[in-house]
């Protein structure tokens, strides 16, 4: 019998490859808490491996002997970013706030998956409370790049990145609020989704800006992105945010036929693409060509809001970071530090509980929506993102989907911009204006700069998923 | 932009963060290079008023206004994860104090 080689499988395969007997679900979890073993003392990709895997695992295997046809992510290893509830389960947000906090129930999209049967191992590390670019704001120590140990996975689902490039899991969850899917995708060499805001239920999730924040895959290849997504999607009673009924288009999409926009505030087709690294402006014009050689159209539009989305998004982020953040006051759960009085409490509680992002975010936050700043700031912030959501719609009258590099650069090294919050605001740039405005966007491998890889992001209407997919398949095939 | 450090210290207040007086002058620092770098919004024209600029406004999606959640179910694991906790409540310093003292 030939060996199967374990690290080449996609969702599909590997599933075939249960149902059939060929893999059980206990050696798949082998291969992959080997690679742990391996590599997790270079990388830091989680913060907890689980003790349970196994067990599940043979759950699994035991109704896949007594002959069930056991769904797609059935016994199927995955690393869940330490911001989504795991009953039982410790989740931290990788912050000393909640270092010892034990989840009392199932997020949703947990819930989802457990019906489906996917093995959870382990809780990935990130940015604390999701807030940075690089997983060196987590309170628990930076996680690495697996194609360069001296440079940062991206973030803030860093940690989740990193798992799936070095074979530490199967797939991954991460959460997104102003690319940290898609950015550590780029950075690390896999694909990144965020979903359209309101197609996957956040109950259960670390809230950080709620207007922005949805869970999205992250994964080895653009099927299993569209698998995992097709698994947690859906209205949920339980946030209110989620879409009603299912608006999800589930027409086929005839890609060739379909016109992508290059807006020109990110990329010029033909003009000097200053600040963008020459490799990634070599691999996106490669990405474009790849797609005009399918036979679709291509064409350059115009975006103005787009030039102002970083500002717009350091506003309006840390306003609803320091509403959502206030739950954190050492009473009811989580760190608890002794003052003089109550008021003392929270302030020695919130000081040593919260790193310095955290604390930077939650005073600019409150700034801006301090009596005689809110309307400069807060309200000009909220009338901007209103006009790139009319921007956006516009465009998409032009255009079925826009493309983008994902970020400027491939991975930064650690400790290179740490000190300067404004250089790490930048890295959302390319990425912020889709939850600015809710659209879902992909980020797909487009090729190397040096040994490190880069990415290209698309952007699809809202609940267009269906063309990221199609589109992110396509160009997997003629790469 | 210029914030005093007295406005600094006046934001750790409003949102509950303690700030050692060591740090007042870096946090002062960053909170005046964001707001210059987010300033440049300041450039694109927007609506004024209460005009927000016309926009889709996404419908909520609400359930029922039932629980349907046993009397207690989560008391338990709730409480154990609170720092302090006396008869089966959560306990904190008095709230109301006497100024007079």
């Amino acid at each position: 019998m030939t060996k199967i080689n374990l690290s080449k499988l996609n969702i599909r395969k590997a599933h075939e490859l249960m149902q059939n007997g060929e893999v059980s679900a206990r050696e798949l979890l082998s291969f992959y808490l080997g690679n742990i073993k391996k590599h997790e003392k270079n990388i830091h990709a989680y913060l907890e491996v689980f003790g349970d895997a196994f067990e599940k695992a043979e759950e699994v295997d035991k109704k896949i002997k007594a002959g069930e046809e056991m769904p797609l992510l059935a016994g199927i290893p995955m690393g869940i970013k330490d911001n989504i509830l795991i009953e039982g389960k410790k989740c931290s947000a990788a912050s000393k706030m909640l270092e010892d906090f034990v989840a009392p129930y199932d997020a949703t999209v947990i819930k989802k998956l457990k019906n489906e049967g996917a093995v959870f191992l382990g809780r990935t590390n990130m940015d604390e409370f999701a807030m940075g670019v690089s997983t060196e704001h987590s309170a628990f120590g930076v996680t690495k790049n697996p194609h360069d140990l001296e440079r940062v996975p991206g973030g803030s689902s860093g940690g989740s990145a990193a798992a799936v490039a070095q074979q530490e899991c199967f797939a991954a969850l991460g959460s997104d609020t102003a690319g940290s899917t898609r950015q550590p995708a780029s950075f690390c060499g896999i694909v990144g989704m965020k979903p359209t805001y309101g197609a996957v239920s956040r109950y259960g999730l670390i809230a950080m800006a709620s207007s922005f924040d949805q869970i999205g895959p992250m994964t080895k290849t653009v099927e299993d992105a569209e698998i995992i997504f097709d698994a947690i999607k859906g209205t949920d009673p339980m946030d209110s945010t989620t879409s009603v009924g299912d608006p999800m288009s589930h027409s086929e999409c005839v890609t060739s036929d379909l016109t992508i926009g290059v807006p020109k505030e990110f990329f010029s087709l033909d003009g000097k693409n200053e600040g963008i690294d020459k490799d990634v402006e070599e691999n996106t014009k490669r990405a474009i060509d790849i797609f005009k050689n399918i036979g679709l159209k291509i064409k350059q539009v115009s975006l103005e809001t787009l030039k102002y989305a970083v500002e717009i998004y350091y506003i309006i982020t840390p306003a609803e970071v320091s509403s959502n953040l206030s739950r954190y006051d050492g009473v009811r759960y989580g760190l608890s530090k002794n003052g003089d009085d109550v008021l003392g409490d929270y302030l020695k509680t919130r000081e040593k509980g919260f790193g310095d992002e955290v604390r930077r975010r939650i005073l600019l936050g409150t700034y801006v929506l301090s009596a005689g700043y809110y309307d400069a700031y807060y309200g000009r912030a909220q009338k901007a993102r209103n006009l790139m959501k009319n921007d956006f719609e516009k465009v998409f009258r032009e255009v079925d989907v826009i493309l983008s590099p994902t970020t400027p650069s491939p991975a930064f090294k650690i400790g290179e911009k740490v000190d300067d919050p404004i250089k790490m605001y930048l890295e959302d740039i390319f990425t912020c204006a889709a939850n600015l405005t809710g659209v879902p966007s992909i980020s797909l491998p487009s090729g190397l700069s040096g040994n490190l890889p880069t990415g290209i992001q698309l952007m699809a209407p809202w609940f267009e998923e269906n063309r990221l997919f199609e589109l992110g398949k396509l160009f997997e095939k003629n790469q | 932009m210029a914030v005093s450090k007295n406005e600094v210290k006046k934001l750790g207040q409003l949102s509950r963060i303690g700030i050692k007086k060591e740090e007042v002058e870096s946090i002062q620092g960053d909170l005046e290079k964001i707001l210059g770098f987010v300033s440049k919004l300041k450039e694109l024209p927007v609506p004024k008023g209460d005009d927000l600029g016309a926009v889709k406004i996404p419908t909520n999606n609400v359930r029922e206004d039932v629980s349907d959640l046993k009397g207690g179910e989560y008391t338990r694991k709730l409480l154990e994860q609170a720092p302090n906790v006396e008869n089966g409540f959560v306990k904190v310093k008095n709230v109301l104090q006497n100024d007079q003292n």
